[in-house]
């Protein structure tokens, strides 16, 4: 298996809450949500394929859009966590951690 | 100027090939993925101050092979949508088509028995002749009905 399918499966269910982490902290519009995600190579393939991604939440009802103008160009579409997406979220975080523990644990990767 | 014609092109080369690769899927999701995708080329472009062609080939070169972008949004729809869904839809056309049997079989039964009855009726009340006038005033004469008319 090549390293880049088993990052591409990492990465399915977990980027999704990492969308909505970032945006937990501030709306974001598209380029620069997509942008700081995909400074994280381990994150993202490339920046084309989060657009699928945040049309999923959108449908999930996890975020919402928003046209706004911008001083420099075209209106933006900025993305904002919903009530939904906050309880998602939340429930992510708390599972996250003893997952992330166990497969470290069986794997014999955790920090000593 | 021939800069700027350059670049549009380039976009819309690039979407168009997203169009291609999308073929497969709903084409709403297609439309929406290909709206999501020059909003971002749009902004991004705006922000690149001077324009050039490099420029514009990185900031698609970053967005990524349409392909892979594809592939993404092809997650979770439904590969074979037919395949699932057309069980239930031709159960529901059984059903249907059995009530209709039902009817069919139901209806002319049901009148036939009615016709019985309404025929057997005349037969009885109306001696034979099968006037509907005859029917009513037959009972009568059984009765002392000038009587019961009289008080009335």
């Amino acid at each position: 298996v090549a390293a880049e399918t088993i990052s591409a499966w990492l990465r399915r269910g977990t980027l999704e809450y990492c969308v909505l982490a970032l945006l937990g902290s501030g709306p974001r519009y598209g380029v620069e949500l997509v942008r700081e995600l995909a400074a994280s190579p381990a994150l993202t393939a490339t920046e084309g394929t989060l657009y699928p991604l945040l049309s999923r939440l959108r449908r999930s009802g996890f975020v919402d859009t928003t046209w706004q103008e911008s001083p420099v160009g075209p209106p933006r579409r900025y993305y904002t966590l919903t009530a939904a997406g906050q309880r998602a979220l939340a429930e992510f975080r708390q599972e996250w951690v003893p997952f992330r523990d166990a497969v470290d644990h069986v794997m014999g990767t955790g920090s000593p | 100027m021939t800069e700027q014609s350059t670049g549009d092109v380039l976009v819309a080369d690039y979407l168009a090939r997203v169009r291609r690769a999308g073929a497969g899927l709903p084409p709403d999701r297609v439309d929406e993925l290909v709206e999501d995708l020059s909003a971002h080329i749009a902004a991004a472009r705006a922000e690149l101050g001077v324009e050039t062609e490099t420029a514009l080939r990185t900031l698609l070169d970053r967005l990524g092979d349409p392909t892979a972008i594809i592939a993404e949004a092809a997650v979770g729809e439904p590969v074979a949508p037919p395949a699932p869904v057309a069980p239930p839809r031709k159960r529901g056309l059984m059903v249907t088509l059995l009530v209709l049997l039902g009817v069919v079989i139901i209806v002319p039964v049901l009148a036939c028995a009615i016709g019985l009855v309404a025929f057997n009726y005349y037969q009885v009340g109306g001696s034979g002749s099968g006037v509907v006038v005859d029917s009513g005033p037959a009972p009568a004469p059984t009765r002392s009905a000038p009587s019961v008319e009289s008080t009335g």
